[in-house]
């Protein structure tokens, strides 16, 4: 090390040792890395959450080590990573104070960004949801991160408001069920659940599902508004932005609703109100497994996929300048293999200019990976069902998780979790 | 000539006739086809006034008429559909069908007053017609008034005093709004008034009985019904619900009753209990088969209805949670009470007793021998059932190979190697002998030369059994050739064989005695970790916990030349503090150092899993 890296090392010890950090800095540390050395990164996000929880400030150190977590090793840090099988390494106050100096060197694509709390998450649910049909549920489920259900009653009830982040389970906002119609027409649970759906709407006063679909939708969109953190994968990314936008018309056909759909409702759609995507078009036929031509490639030609060549690339953000996005991205790898889903992934040309593209294919126009602001929150949305099931479909058995403790894919979700527990920091000037 | 003309003329007749019966001419069927390609293509506003003008020009069309309803239905031009619907109507007031769907167009119209005067309407004019129920009933289900279609098929009921009409509707329809219970009340009805249709109905509630709920609705509704009339196909119904759910007990007390309405004689019974103990519910199979047994069954099933009573009652006698037990540590089974193994073994004496030139028989000295051997370590009487078994079944080879190598386990047991060895080689060479029965026999003749020190002979049976990985044998096998191999050239190998042998007499403390013996010769050798463990096994036989757990300290304390066994120790060292002395704060501790010393264990994850588990967490 050079003398003048050893005296603004000695020097930035000294201050961190006079504020509140040198009280921390003087015990001994657990790192926890992120890179390719770690045996269990879906549960190291827990970990945090767990230190978090008991009280001790971690520190997310983007893009150090993949998107390490530092925390006091008091309060059984150690034994619980045994316990969980994470791998940390223990490091004393010198240690630290390295790490600390490399993460924040100008030169450096790095930053610390301090966790101070735990999120309070809520998932949007139907009853009779089960953990395993949803890939945000199922990685919460692995990581040990506690989230509570709320469905229509709650949201118009405006229940959000007691949560930092609010995940939509893989709902169509539409109220088109989903357009499993085609295949599932006969079938029992899809019946059940179009009666379940259309009695919840009649008793919250909705004469149809889309219309209490949209009111829930126009909910969550205030609640972003307000300061709320979304995160939506597969169709209800797609759904909840053509419901916002559908709002003065009637998209859904008969056997959905019970009336044929307004026709002028492509006219009559206002892009404005969607928070992500603009210019789409809706696919009008009822018996398609579209919503619009938003999702690529379509869904009735996902057979010609080829999951040996299908991968996209997280972009790479200023860790100092961009810290949401670096955060959102931060994993082990960059290139991460492709998944299907009803909404594979998005087409560029219809994200509005004004939201974050974290990843895409390359070569494509295929976006799986945004984000955007709106009022005081933001969302998130990650096109694709499960990050570990190429083609997950109806009656599949549930993904496994303990045989993907490094899924890259399932990481970007977990970002996604502990970001609302970032300590806001002044943005550089 | 006028003839001919005649002739013609009627031919031409005859060439236009196909158009007059479909009441179109060519430049109407055109137009119709245009109107269906304006449709298709979406253009609702052109195909409307194209079938507009088509039933304008004849409105007795219906097909036009549907035509021209369905696009401007399809336009959302509710107010045009209405009008046209209504001329219609004017021409066929008769029509209930057109009245029904007319009120469906003022319900999408959102004019719900109208639409229900309709077809409140249709039924007061007629409230004894079945058929206008039916119809009123079909379009609100149409129109996803899935509610007040019930209610209409339950006015009609009411209306016509049958109280079977509409039974299926209904239970569909409640199936699909998820009234379990109204839904399992009309199949109950409909299978009243049609006994032969059971399994018909257990189709139909299949769609929702894997509902948790449902079922339970489904049974509750049952057992009230039942309560008013008794019926077996109404039993059998509730019987086929319990087992959905795997609630057997519940099933059993169904079977019960359906045995005696149907004078079964004890076989539904019989055939219930094999059901339960082939699903693990050994208690309540054990029930069923002993009142069957009482019944009583006819003697074709008795038989096996008896000795399938003493393998309930075996089972439930040595049952013990294995997924929560120890894995390595050798801390004795926690078995169920003795008392029902000595009345399985009674149970079995009577099936022999019975029965005695049966299968049925050889099987239950077999049994008994298992019993006897396992449970009670009562050898001698276990080598006598096992040779009565053997005698038994000459004539049956594979039953009769199974009681000699059980008879070879049994002298083993006893110390006595040479009648062990002459049994197994038996085995061994019997040409009915199944792969598995002859590589037990020559793995246990392995055994027999490393206890009397033939190590080389051992090794040299070991390394053919090792080559055969799917051999249930096969990791004992190559534990075995493992410890040799190791320790080929140390003289001590035969004493630790002889400690081993002792063991399995069950003689722990002399096996202890030797085993110390070796330790304090092996130290910095290979067979220094492998005598401890061993030693430890012994005491933890005995009961000696703490002493196992000073043994093991010693593996880690004092093992310089190898950790190789280290994690192992550790890991039966929690065990011992958590089976053996039940102390769950010592066990989590001893857990955790297990994860802690030795990160990459084999044995980090059952240890991670039991920590979770003492802890209290369920995930």
């Amino acid at each position: 090390m050079s003398g003048g890296a050893r005296l603004r090392l000695g020097v930035l010890v000294a201050l961190l040792m006079v504020t509140g950090a040198g009280r921390s800095l003087a015990q001994a540390k657990v790192l926890i890395p992120m890179d390719l050395t770690q045996t269990d990164h879906l549960k190291a996000y827990g970990i945090a959450y767990w230190a978090l929880a008991r009280g001790v400030e971690v520190d997310w150190l983007l893009n150090y080590r993949g998107g390490s977590f530092l925390m006091d090793a008091r309060g059984g840090s150690a034994a619980e990573c045994r316990i969980r099988g994470v791998s940390f390494e223990e490091i004393g106050a010198g240690g630290a104070a390295g790490i600390y100096s490399e993460v924040q060197r100008e030169d450096n694509n790095m930053d610390v960004v301090r966790l101070d709390k735990t999120p309070r998450v809520a998932v949007y649910v139907p009853p009779g949801f089960q953990p395993w049909d949803d890939a945000v549920t199922l990685a919460l489920e692995y990581a040990e991160i506690p989230y509570e259900k709320v469905w229509d009653p709650e949201v118009l009830e405006g229940a959000l408001a007691r949560y930092d982040w609010l995940h939509l389970h893989h709902e169509d906002f539409t109220g088109q069920y989903g357009k499993f119609y085609a295949s599932f027409a006969g079938a029992a649970w899809y019946q059940q659940q179009q009666a379940m759906l259309e009695q919840q709407a009649r008793t919250l006063g909705y004469r149809k599902v889309s219309e209490l679909k949209k009111a829930v939708a126009r909910s969550i969109k205030e609640y972003i508004a307000a300061g709320g953190f979304m995160f939506a994968m597969c169709s209800a990314t797609d759904t909840y932005d053509i419901a916002l936008a559908a709002e003065g018309t009637d998209i859904c056909a008969q056997m959905y609703d019970g009336d044929p759909p307004d026709p002028d409702a492509q006219a009559r759609l206002d892009y404005s109100k969607a928070l992500a995507f603009t210019g789409f078009t809706l696919e009008k036929n009822p018996l398609r497994y579209e919503y619009s031509d938003i999702d690529q490639p379509p869904s009735d030609l996902l057979a010609l996929q080829d999951p040996r060549t299908d991968y996209f690339t997280l972009f790479e953000f200023s860790a100092q300048f961009d810290p949401v996005p670096t955060m959102l991205t931060q994993n082990h790898v960059n290139v991460i293999q492709g998944f299907l889903g009803q909404t594979t992934s998005f087409r560029r040309s219809l994200v509005k200019n004004t939201v974050v593209i974290l990843a895409q294919r390359d070569g494509t126009d295929h976006v799986r990976y945004l984000h955007g602001n709106y009022g005081r929150g933001t969302f998130t949305f990650y096109a694709g069902h499960d990050p570990e099931d190429y083609q997950h479909a109806v009656g599949d058995p549930p993904t496994d998780l303990s045989l993907h403790k490094t899924s890259p894919g399932y990481r970007l979700i977990l970002n996604n979790i502990l970001f609302p527990a970032a300590k806001k920091k002044q943005q550089k000037t | 000539m006028m003839h001919r003309l005649t002739l013609v003329a009627l031919g031409a007749l005859f060439c236009l006739l196909p158009l007059s019966v479909h009441g179109q001419t060519l430049g109407e069927e055109a137009k119709f086809r245009h109107a269906q390609a304006f449709e298709a293509a979406g253009d609702l506003t052109r195909a409307a006034a194209l079938y507009q003008e088509l039933w304008g020009g004849d409105s007795s069309n219906v097909v036009y008429f549907l035509a021209l309803q369905r696009t401007l239905l399809q336009a959302k031009d509710y107010d045009g559909a209405i009008e046209v619907t209504e001329r219609q109507r004017a021409r066929t007031p008769a029509d209930l069908n057109l009245r029904a769907s007319l009120g469906g167009v003022y319900y999408k119209a959102a004019r719900e007053p109208e639409a229900t005067a309709i077809w409140d309407g249709m039924i007061a004019e007629a409230p004894a017609d079945p058929m206008r129920y039916r119809i009123v009933a079909g379009a609100l289900a149409e129109n996803r008034l899935l509610d007040r279609a019930a209610d209409i098929y339950r006015d009609g009921r009411e209306a016509t005093g049958d109280p079977a009409l509409f039974t299926m509707e209904l239970a569909q329809l409640l199936a699909v709004t998820m009234d379990y219970r109204g839904s399992a009340r009309e199949y109950i009805r409909w299978l009243t008034m049609n006994p032969s249709q059971l399994a018909f109905v257990q189709g139909r509630m299949s769609a929702y009985i894997g509902n948790p709920d449902a079922r339970a609705a489904a049974a509750e509704i049952l057992r009230s019904e039942i309560e008013r009339r008794e019926g077996p196909v109404l039993y059998e119904l509730l019987g086929w619900l319990y087992l959905e759910g795997k609630e057997y007990d519940g099933a059993l007390r169904v079977v019960r009753t359906l045995d005696r309405m149907t004078a079964a004689g004890g076989s539904a019974l019989y055939s219930f209990g094999l059901k339960a103990f082939n699903a693990g519910a050994f208690s309540t199979a054990a029930t069923a088969y002993r009142e069957a047994i009482a019944a009583p069954l006819g003697p074709a099933l008795m038989p096996a209805a008896k000795y399938a009573y003493a393998r309930a009652l075996t089972e439930l006698s040595l049952a013990h949670d294995s997924l929560a037990g120890p894995l390595e540590a050798q801390i004795p089974a926690r078995f169920g009470d003795p008392s029902q193994t000595e009345d399985a073994i009674r149970w079995y004496q009577r099936v022999i007793a019975d029965y005695p030139a049966s299968e049925y028989a050889v099987r239950s000295y077999y049994q008994i021998g298992l019993l006897r051997r396992d449970r009670f370590f009562d050898l001698h009487g276990a080598e006598n059932a096992y040779a009565r078994g053997v005698e038994l079944s000459k004539g049956e080879p594979a039953l009769e190979i199974e009681g000699r190598l059980q008879l070879g386990t049994v002298a083993l047991a006893q110390g006595d190697t040479a009648r062990a060895a002459e049994r197994f080689r038996r085995v061994a060479a019997a040409r009915e002998a199944v792969p598995d029965q002859q590589d037990e026999a020559v793995f246990r003749l392995a055994e027999i030369a490393y206890f009397s020190g033939d190590l080389g002979g051992a090794l040299g049976l070991l390394r053919e059994l090792s080559l055969t990985l799917t051999a249930d044998v096969a990791n004992d096998a190559l534990a075995l050739s493992t410890l040799l191999e190791m320790n080929l050239d140390s003289v001590l190998v035969a004493e630790v064989g002889r400690g081993d042998f002792l063991a399995r007499q069950r003689r722990f403390s002399e096996a202890a005695a030797v085993l110390e013996q070796v330790v304090r010769k092996a130290a910095g050798q290979p067979l220094f970790d492998d005598a401890l463990l061993k030693l430890a096994s012994c005491q933890e036989a005995m009961g000696q916990y703490r002493e196992a757990l000073g043994t093991y300290a010693r593996m880690r304390d004092d093992s310089t030349e190898t950790v190789a066994l280290a994690d192992r120790a550790l890991f039966r060292s929690a065990e011992v503090q958590e089976f053996g002395l039940e102390d769950t704060a010592a066990a989590i501790t001893a857990y955790e150092r297990l994860l802690e010393e030795y990160p990459g264990s084999v044995y980090g994850s059952l240890a991670r899993g039991r920590i979770r588990r003492l802890r209290g967490e369920v995930l």
